[in-house]
């Protein structure tokens, strides 16, 4: 679905990818992590088509992002960045639906909008003015304003990095609902909890891949090293599920008390 | 006590009220968190304490270090002794290069030591505009400006926000290194994984009431429900295992559970 | 305090198409500088008198706008009185022609939505080829919503030269100009920051150069608003001496 292939990319006098080379299948939950600097911001740019690879292809789908017309492209693939203030064109959320639509075509627009505001639970705020929501409402505009189009692809750069707890589960728990109906995700985060969601992850330091596994083998990378603290209840789970999968995460509680049973 | 904060009301913006009537202390060498969620009034308290807003609404009824936090020139005396770091920490730098900004603030010397305490290497980012810094750094630096002002209070709010998982780490045992040495420190957070190690009283509030002001704040689980703030998982666990006899500290979890369960 | 600049009411004339109320309230005012006695004065107040009814506006709000005209208005009183004797009709025809614009457009201002603005200006601006209406409008709109976000930044640096021990309030004029740039700094820098994470934002929902409609979209309560405006313009130049 999506390829790079040998990518030679930097500005200035800093070259953050060099024949770097990736892929991601049709219908996977990708997680990109790394630390600052590691480059996930980058590869998400260069993803969407944002930035260009001074060497190499970036494929999505078969369009090449550097020759084929960018806005088929972007019909096929949204993005969703990390500061929800920034996003935004329009100052009521209509508005801002209206945009996108009207820039590619101007059918059916409210039926559409209703549907994707449906999607992520934000009918009820449909004429409410962007100021007066909270963060994790914000980043669900920025999705449902993605959805409009009806990607294939959704790229989303360390969107939960500015939301309280709650909200980032709220936001995960949509992108899994989004990810079973076939669209591609790609999810760059620092949060190591979140891996729990994807179905494969990738490790990047200074542009390289370190660790690109299922998340199991995820944790088991010596993540400290590049910066990725392991939550304490993973870290337990996956000592105490070493030989069977006992302990399977749902709810905190339900691990809690599934631990003093066989206590 | 530090700070006596008695029936503390302040209205915003179009007449709406954000602070009802809310009333606790710190006493001096605490770590306080204030935990709520966004809108909940938690930087409204900060900044008042700071003397920053709520001119003309005070009742009159904030002592800190006895004084009253009324009329100019109170407010000044007892605002050299507190540091704010925001949490859009831009906003408090205003010089070309970090070397500049911890020569305007006070002793480089002591800039430097604190920065190094925070593993951030002076020498690296001296030349730098403090706003080219990468999240982590910038919350660093804005820090350590504050502390170069040698206050008795540092008021936080959200300082782990942003910050990757080491960093976020690194400046809580910081911070409460700093607790230990007899540094009162308030913060607000609503994230509670950070607030178990450090805290020494929490204070949560919702809509602009105290809803808790004690020492234990994981005792009172319908608080904590009807504020929509979660139980971290070692705190569950912790609980559960004392009540099946077993008392523990959080470092001994990991290898009894190893022991009995595998 | 824009918020205090609508006012949520429903009349005729927050109903009445924005173009018309541009248009009308232009004319109006242009139509000020044809008075030139007792009965033409009297017919613009009439007007003017009619535009508050209709438009269902509180005289509190009308008057916090009229309050900013008042020293202009005094000392060109004073001026025209003492320095210029002009006669005292005079006067009045001054004092009109700045009250009645002022009203009139404060009327017009607190019943148009400022979003409905920019897509009027945008409509009305001529040579389309040339002149890029979608892109000034576009701007108009993206920086009203950007004036929150900044008057908020500004608070809050002035906030944090506070908790710095910089009170600028206890320097002189030479320290406070030093200041100035403390705080041209980083506002410059942060709306770089935003400009670059808009642009982009923009441009992935597939904002582009391209040739835009023009729709003039005029119903029947503008067309009535035209004929009255002429009407209007009528007595007003019939009415001069």
């Amino acid at each position: 679905m999506i390829k790079i292939s040998d990518i030679t990319y930097g500005y200035e006098d800093k070259i953050i990818f060099k024949n770097f080379d990736f892929s991601i299948k049709k219908g996977e939950f990708f997680m990109v992590l790394g630390k600052n600097g590691s480059g996930k911001s980058t590869l998400a740019k260069l993803i969407s088509g944002i930035d260009l690879p001074t060497t190499g292809k970036v494929m999505i789908d078969d369009l090449d992002t550097g020759t084929d017309d960018i806005w088929e492209i972007r019909k096929k693939l949204g993005v969703i960045f990390q500061n929800p203030e920034d996003q935004f064109v329009g100052s009521t959320v209509l508005e801002e639906m209206t945009f996108i639509l009207e820039n590619y075509d101007g059918k059916n627009i409210d039926l559409k909008i209703n549907k994707a505001l449906i999607s992520v639970g934000l009918m009820h705020k449909k004429n409410e003015s962007i100021n007066n929501l909270s963060g994790g409402q914000k980043q669900k505009l920025a999705l449902a304003s993605a959805l409009l189009l009806k990607p294939k692809v959704l790229v989303l750069d360390e969107v939960s990095a500015m939301l309280d707890p709650r909200s980032r589960k709220e936001l995960l728990m949509l992108l899994k609902k989004l990810n079973k109906s076939g669209v591609t995700i790609v999810y760059i985060t620092h949060y190591v909890e979140e891996v729990m969601c994807a179905s494969k992850c990738l490790l990047l330091d200074q542009g390289k891949k370190v660790i690109e596994e299922t998340p199991r083998k995820f944790l088991e990378g010596n993540l400290l090293k590049y910066n990725l603290v392991i939550p304490f209840h993973l870290k337990l789970l996956m000592k105490l599920n070493k030989d069977e999968e006992k302990y399977k995460l749902e709810n905190n509680q339900c691990v809690v008390d599934k631990i003093c049973q066989y206590l | 006590m530090s700070i006596s904060i008695k029936n503390l009301s302040y209205e915003g913006e179009n007449e709406k009220k954000i602070l009802k009537n809310m009333s606790f202390h710190v006493d001096e060498g605490e770590y306080c968190f204030l935990i709520g969620e966004t809108g909940s009034g938690k930087t409204t308290i900060l900044e008042i304490l700071m003397g920053l807003i709520g001119e003309n609404q005070l009742q009159n009824e904030i002592k800190i270090f006895k004084k009253k936090l009324f009329g100019k020139k109170n407010k000044r005396v007892i605002q050299k002794e507190i540091s704010y770091v925001f949490q859009r920490c831009e906003a408090h730098f205003f010089k070309t290069t970090v070397e500049k900004e911890l020569k305007v603030s006070g002793d480089l010397e002591k800039g430097i030591e604190i920065l190094k305490l925070l593993s951030l290497e002076y020498e690296e980012i001296k030349e730098k505009s403090p706003f080219e810094l990468s999240g982590g750094e910038k919350r660093k630096l804005a820090i350590t400006i504050a502390l170069l002002k040698n206050p008795k209070i540092l008021l936080l709010d959200e300082p782990t926000i942003g910050l990757d998982g080491k960093s976020s780490a690194e400046l809580m045992k910081f911070l409460g290194t700093l607790n230990k040495n007899g540094m009162t420190i308030i913060q607000t957070t609503h994230i509670m994984e950070e607030v178990m190690d450090y805290a020494t009283k929490y204070v949560v509030v919702k809509g602009g009431e105290v809803m808790y002001d004690g020492t234990d704040v994981f005792k009172e689980r319908k608080i904590l429900k009807n504020c929509r703030l979660d139980i971290p998982f070692e705190r569950r666990l912790l609980d559960a295992l004392s009540k099946k006899g077993f008392n523990l500290e959080k470092e001994e979890i990991e290898d009894f559970l190893l022991e009995r369960l595998c | 305090m824009l918020n205090k600049l609508y006012s949520e009411k429903e009349s005729i004339v927050h109903r009445i198409d924005i173009k018309t109320k541009i248009i009308y309230t232009f004319g109006y005012v242009l139509s000020l500088m044809l008075m030139n006695n007792f009965l033409t004065v009297f017919i613009s107040f009439i007007i003017l008198v009619f535009l508050l009814l209709f438009s269902k506006l509180g005289m509190k709000k009308i008057f916090y706008f009229m309050k900013t005209t008042f020293p202009a208005l005094i000392s060109i009183a004073i001026m025209y009185k003492f320095v210029l004797e002009k006669t005292n009709f005079e006067i009045v025809r001054i004092s009109s022609v700045l009250i009645f614009s002022t009203v009139s457009i404060s009327c017009f201002v607190m019943t148009t939505k400022v979003t409905e603005m920019a897509k009027a200006i945008e409509s009305m601006i001529p040579f389309k080829k040339i002149i890029p209406a979608y892109e000034i409008s576009l701007m108009f709109t993206v920086s009203l919503r950007f004036l929150p976000m900044f008057i908020r930044e500004y608070k809050r640096i002035k906030k944090a030269k506070i908790c710095r021990g910089i009170y600028i309030e206890d320097m002189n004029l030479k320290e406070k100009v030093k200041h100035v740039l403390g705080y041209f700094l980083p506002m410059f820098l942060l709306s770089l920051e935003h400009a670059y994470n808009l642009a982009i934002a923009m441009e992935v929902k597939g904002y582009r150069k391209k040739e835009r409609q023009v729709e003039w979209n005029f119903e029947k309560v503008d067309y009535i608003m035209f004929l009255l405006l002429v009407v209007y313009l009528v007595l007003i130049v019939g009415g001069r001496k």
